[in-house]
C-alpha cells in the first residue's frame, strides 16, 4: 500500500528535471544525427562552434603537441561531415566525437610507424603545450599560482598520453568513468586503474606545494 | 608491514573513487576512519586535491582563426559533396530509365523489327542493327542529357562555394 503513495513532491520535481533533461538531450542528439545524415553545414558550423575547446583540449593532452592537435582538429570535422550518416543519435555526441578525433590520432601515428599513443610523447610532445590559464590576484596568490603552472606543465609533460587521456576526459570533460570507456574502447577496469595511475603519478609534484 | 602498506593503497583507491563518486557507503566510513588516523593518506589526500583543482586551471582554447577556417573548409566539402550528388543524378535517373526501357521492351522491339524487316525483305543483319539502335537511343539519349547539364550543374556549384566560403 505505501509503495502506491505519491513520491515526496521534492522528490517528483527533481525527478521530472531529471528526466526532462534527459528527454532533451536525447530528441538533440537526434536532432544532431538527422542534421549530420543531411551533412547541414549550418550544423556543422554550430557543432564546431560549440565543441571547439573541447575537442582541441582533448587533442592536446591526447598528442601533448599543439600544432598536431590543430590538424586533427580540422580533420575531425571533415570525418564526421563525411561519416555523419554513421552516428545514430543514440549516444551522447561528445563521446562520438571524441572516439573519433582519438582515431585520427590512432591512424596518425600508425602512419608515422609509431608503435602506440605514448611513443607520441616522446616524439612530438613540448613543453608548452599545456597553457595554464594566468588569473593573478595578489602577489601571494601570483607566486602560489605560478609554482601550480609549472607544476601542472611539468607532470602533465611526465605522465603518458594514455594517463593523460583518462584525467582530462574525466576531470574536464566530466565524462563518465562508462563514457569513456566507450571513447577509449577499454574495459571499466583498465579505466578506473588509469585513472588511479594517473592521478597517483599527478599527486606528487603537489607535495612542495602542500608542505 | 605489508597490512599497513595495504590500508595506504586501498585508502588512495576508495579517494579515487571518491572523487569519482563510485564509493559505497560503508567505504565511505572505512576511508573516513582510515584518514582520522593516518596523517599520510590526509596528505596524500590534500595532494590529490591540489592536483584535479590544478588540472582544471588548464586553460586550451581553439584560436578563431582555427575554428573559422575548419568551419571554411568543412562547409566547402560539404557543398562539393553535395554537388557531386548533384551532377550524378541525371546520370542514375537516365541509367533507371534506360535499363527499365530496354528490359520491357526487348521482345516486342526484336519481334517487330523481325517482322518488319521480313516483310521489306531486308537483310538480317540491317534490321538487327537499327534493332540495336532503337535499342540503345533512351541510354545515349539519358548520357547525352548527363554531359549537357554536367558544365551548368558544375558552375552553379562553384559560385555556391564561392558565396558560403566569402
Amino acid at each position: 500500500m505505501r509503495l502506491l503513495l505519491p513520491r515526496p513532491r521534492i522528490n517528483s520535481q527533481m525527478y521530472l528535471a531529471v528526466s526532462s533533461a534527459v528527454e532533451w538531450t536525447l530528441r538533440e542528439n537526434v536532432e544532431i544525427a538527422r542534421g549530420l545524415r543531411r551533412r547541414d553545414p549550418e550544423l556543422l558550423d554550430r557543432l564546431i562552434e560549440r565543441f571547439q575547446h573541447r575537442l582541441l583540449r582533448y587533442l592536446v593532452f591526447l598528442t601533448g603537441n599543439r600544432d598536431l592537435a590543430e590538424d586533427i582538429f580540422q580533420e575531425t570535422w571533415i570525418r564526421v561531415m563525411e561519416r555523419g550518416r554513421q552516428y545514430n543519435g543514440k549516444a551522447k555526441f561528445d563521446t562520438w566525437l571524441f572516439a573519433i578525433a582519438r582515431h585520427l590520432v590512432i591512424d596518425w601515428s600508425r602512419k608515422k610507424t609509431t608503435a602506440s599513443l605514448e611513443a607520441l610523447q616522446e616524439q612530438f610532445g613540448n613543453e608548452h603545450a599545456f597553457d595554464v590559464a594566468s588569473t593573478e590576484p595578489s602577489p601571494f596568490d601570483a607566486i602560489t599560482s605560478r609554482e601550480n603552472r609549472e607544476n601542472v606543465q611539468t607532470a602533465l609533460s611526465r605522465l603518458d598520453s594514455l594517463h593523460r587521456e583518462v584525467l582530462v576526459l574525466r576531470f574536464h570533460e566530466e565524462l563518465s568513468l562508462e563514457e569513456i570507456a566507450t571513447v577509449t574502447g577499454a574495459p571499466l577496469s583498465t579505466v578506473k586503474s588509469r585513472l588511479y595511475r594517473g592521478l597517483a603519478a599527478l599527486k606528487p609534484s603537489f607535495a612542495e606545494v602542500q608542505q | 608491514m605489508r597490512g599497513v602498506r595495504n590500508h595506504h593503497e586501498r585508502a588512495f583507491e576508495l579517494l579515487c573513487a571518491a572523487f569519482d563518486g563510485s564509493i559505497t557507503e560503508q567505504e565511505k566510513v572505512w576511508l573516513a576512519e582510515h584518514l582520522a588516523n593516518c596523517a599520510e593518506c590526509r596528505r596524500q589526500k590534500e595532494q590529490t586535491q591540489a592536483a584535479i583543482a590544478a588540472l582544471k586551471t588548464v586553460s586550451i582554447s581553439a584560436a578563431s582563426d582555427l575554428v573559422q577556417s575548419t568551419q571554411r573548409r568543412v562547409r566547402t566539402l560539404c557543398l562539393q559533396t553535395e554537388a557531386r550528388q548533384r551532377r550524378m543524378r541525371p546520370i542514375w535517373m537516365s541509367s533507371i530509365f534506360a535499363s527499365a526501357w530496354m528490359a520491357c521492351t526487348t521482345p516486342y522491339l526484336w519481334q517487330s523489327f523481325d517482322l518488319t524487316g521480313h516483310w521489306l525483305h531486308i537483310p538480317d543483319l540491317l534490321w538487327q542493327m537499327a534493332f540495336l539502335v532503337a535499342w540503345f537511343t533512351p541510354a545515349l539519349t539519358g548520357a547525352a542529357v548527363a554531359v549537357w547539364l554536367r558544365p551548368q550543374l558544375t558552375r552553379a556549384v562553384s559560385s555556391q562555394i564561392m558565396r558560403a566560403t566569402a
